[in-house]
């Protein structure tokens, strides 16, 4: 098979999850499969960045993903030519929108469909091509790849899908490398971040839907009964729901106390991860939820939401709060961090939990699916 | 054929206790294509996660960070849906099962059938009518008919009304393509009689289907007669009034603004009526110092309001006529307005 993979979205740095899920997801399928041929669409800002095994290609397209529209117009108009001359038997486009006219089967990851539930994340313009242009993404697909249960059934119930076309499969998190660096240079590094001391985490990008004002509230009660902690949240900021939080944050008073470090490289990431005490995540609606998976493969005690994607992610390994109410937050996270029993329960459950995702099972589940559209479309014709 | 596919809209605003039960009527309807759409707006109670958990996907919701009103929900509602049909609904309610089918047939009965109004009942004593359908008052208010009456089935025949509540209807996609959604100037109350109007002028009729059964809570979420309240009703009657009334009837509605507010200060001190309500907490002079203010507010409107109404004019298919026979034949009493309660 010729697979074709469509990176045009991914702005490094810019895109959250979705980067480190296609990442990843290349790297497995190259490690998994030396058969079968596979060409990567790369745009401006992600050209040469991926890690590319033997029978991969990089098709580098002179497109500035940040320029949107002209992504979109790029991604609906040059990319099927592009596609054709490659003689691409399918082509996976795991950034939730693909090209509507293809000549070959289109396989469609949908990675969360907050714009439906959340519309105030998105400008309204946006809001329009982004309804339009998904819902008719996963209309032309053969195969759409949800990344939860709950995920799958909000596509089959919102974009109206036929439901043998969505399958599930989850994301997953690489064995978590113990920072080989000295615990010295690991605080310095920190310290770049302004992080001096002991700190909750967060990763979550400025975004409505990830709940962060009433975090902000659980934390400035939990610094009101005496807490000396940093809160420091990892994600993508500088948007316009970014303002919404600073003033928050200046009217409680934790200029000091909250750090946002936008979107951090790994290493320093997973060092960052090291350090925390704690991981706490409080979001609304997620497609997956990975933020809280990497918490457990590094060996944190993770307290998060129970919405019902998250459920499946976390399991029983987690403290599990109502993310509506401050007060269940702020009681998390002061259990959490209290009681050691309770920590060590969590960070070893968290372990066990973690070892259930594995790159290699989905890399192996996405070229399964491959090769079943592959097959039904060669049977067609 | 398959079926035409309904979307329903229901607005929340704290209203996490309604929701069991307005929800699993919606989900219980005999109509077999039935999309379900709630819009939580601005609420601080965990309605969202509730609903989430307890239907799944096969609730829709959307959060609003904001109390949007019902005219901004309704709206952003109404973008997501994907019905040919769209019904209303109050979440403090519970519909009877068949609400969405005979909502259906009446509307698929006659193509001049543009919206429907339903027969709203007391949910505490559904011997008792809570609304079917509105009356108009020559100054522009709306007032539901039936209010408060014991049920001996005296609106129990399929009839033409003037408007729906705004608390269960049901209308077309088509026609809301064509007037526009709900305006997002009023923010509340009126945006029902003002939507209902326009889909009026636009040449379609209002039919009133007492099989369409709705129990409704009533004042669990807009409460009794406050300032705030006070001042959105007046200001948007006015606006009502400059959108759509036609040049003689908006010319002539000073005078019967005069004439309710002799009723209601006449209301306001023998303790009847809205006015009697309201003064049982404030006092008169505010109530009378609102009415200004929201007319003043009213006025610095005008210019924009002034250009919706030569949009409005601009797909009328009514004569002026047959408006002023509207407000003749559904027309409600300077007295019943301001007494009654």
């Amino acid at each position: 098979m010729k697979i074709g993979i469509n990176a045009l979205y991914l702005i490094p740095g810019k895109v959250g999850g979705s980067e480190i899920y296609l990442r990843h997801l290349i790297s497995a399928l190259g490690h998994l499969d030396q058969e079968n041929e596979y060409v990567v669409f790369t745009n401006r800002e992600s050209r040469g960045s991926f890690e590319l095994g033997e029978n991969f290609r990089e098709h580098h397209c002179p497109v500035r993903a940040l320029i949107r529209p002209h992504r979109i117009v790029w991604e609906q108009l040059v990319l099927p030519y592009r596609a054709r001359q490659h003689r691409l038997d399918l082509l996976h486009s795991p950034g939730s929108t693909a090209p509507l006219f293809l000549s070959c089967p289109s396989v469609l990851t949908i990675l969360d469909l907050i714009y439906l539930h959340f519309p105030e994340t998105f400008p309204a313009l946006a809001r329009i091509w982004i309804k339009f242009l998904v819902y008719q993404s996963a209309r032309r697909s053969s195969a759409v790849i949800a990344l939860s249960r709950y995920s799958r059934d909000e596509i089959l119930w919102d974009l109206n899908t036929a439901w043998d076309k969505v399958r599930v499969i989850y994301m997953a998190i690489s064995a978590a490398e113990a920072s080989s660096l000295p615990r010295r240079e690991r605080i310095k590094t920190l310290r770049k971040y302004g992080i001096v001391f002991p700190f909750i985490l967060t990763v979550a990008a400025a975004h409505p839907h990830k709940n962060l004002v009433r975090l902000l509230e659980a934390f400035y009660q939990l610094k009101k009964k005496g807490g000396k902690y940093q809160l420091i949240v990892v994600g993508v900021k500088h948007n316009r729901y970014f303002q919404r939080l600073r003033r928050e944050i200046s009217s409680l008073d934790l200029e000091e106390d909250v750090i946002f470090t936008d979107w951090v490289p790994e290493a320093d990431k997973e060092m960052i991860y090291a350090e925390a005490r704690l991981m706490v995540f409080p979001s609304l609606l997620e497609g997956f939820g990975l933020p809280v998976l990497e918490a457990m493969a590094a060996g944190l005690p993770v307290a998060c939401s129970d919405v019902p994607s998250l459920e499946e992610v976390a399991g029983d390994a987690a403290y599990i709060f109502n993310p509506y109410s401050v007060e269940e937050i702020r009681r998390a996270m002061e259990e959490c961090l209290s009681r050691p029993e309770l920590r060590e329960e969590l960070v070893r459950r968290g372990y066990e939990q973690a070892k259930k995702f594995d790159w290699n099972k989905t890399a192996r589940e996405t070229l399964d699916l491959y090769r079943e559209v592959y097959e039904k479309n060669r049977r067609k014709k | 054929m398959e079926d035409p596919l309904i979307s329903v809209i229901v607005l929340t605003c704290n209203g996490r206790e309604h929701l069991e039960e307005c929800l699993t009527a919606l989900r219980n309807q005999t109509y077999p294509r039935v999309e379900i759409i709630l819009v939580v707006n601005g609420s601080r109670d965990d309605s969202a996660r509730f609903v989430r958990k307890r239907f799944g996907a096969a609730v829709r919701v959307i959060e609003l960070p904001e109390n949007r009103g019902y005219t901004g929900g309704n709206n952003i509602g109404l973008k997501s849906a994907r019905g040919d049909y769209i019904a209303f609904l109050n979440d403090d309610t519970r519909v009877d099962l068949r609400w969405l089918e005979e909502m259906h047939k009446a509307l698929e009965s006659k193509p001049e059938f543009g919206m429907v109004a339903c027969k709203i009942v007391s949910y505490y004593d559904p011997e008792i009518i809570d609304n079917v359908g509105h009356l108009v008052f020559r100054d522009g208010t709306f007032r539901g008919r039936g209010r408060l009456e014991n049920d001996r089935g005296q609106y129990d025949r399929q009839e033409e009304v003037l408007a729906p509540s705004g608390c269960a209807f049901m209308t077309r996609r088509d026609i809301l393509d064509r007037v526009g959604g709900f305006d997002e100037d009023l923010f509340i109350y009126g945006d029902d009689a003002d939507l209902s109007l326009r889909v009026r002028l636009a040449g379609w009729k209002v039919i009133y289907v007492p099989g369409a059964l709705v129990f409704h809570k009533y004042s669990a979420t807009t409460g009794p007669y406050s300032p705030f309240k006070a001042f959105l009703v007046e200001r948007n009657r006015f606006w009502l009034t400059v959108k759509c009334f036609p040049i003689g009837a908006l010319l002539l509605s000073p005078f019967f603004i005069f004439l309710r507010l002799i009723f209601q200060a006449y209301g306001a001190v023998s303790g009847r009526g809205a006015a009697g309500k309201y003064c049982r907490q404030y006092s008169p002079f505010s109530l009378l110092g609102i009415l200004i203010k929201a007319n003043l507010a009213g006025l610095a409107g005008l210019p924009k309001m002034w250009k919706k109404r030569r949009e409005i004019k601009s797909l009328q298919e009514v004569s002026d006529r047959e408006f002023y026979r509207w407000l003749k034949k559904f027309s409600l009493s300077a007295r019943e307005l301001a007494l009654k309660d």
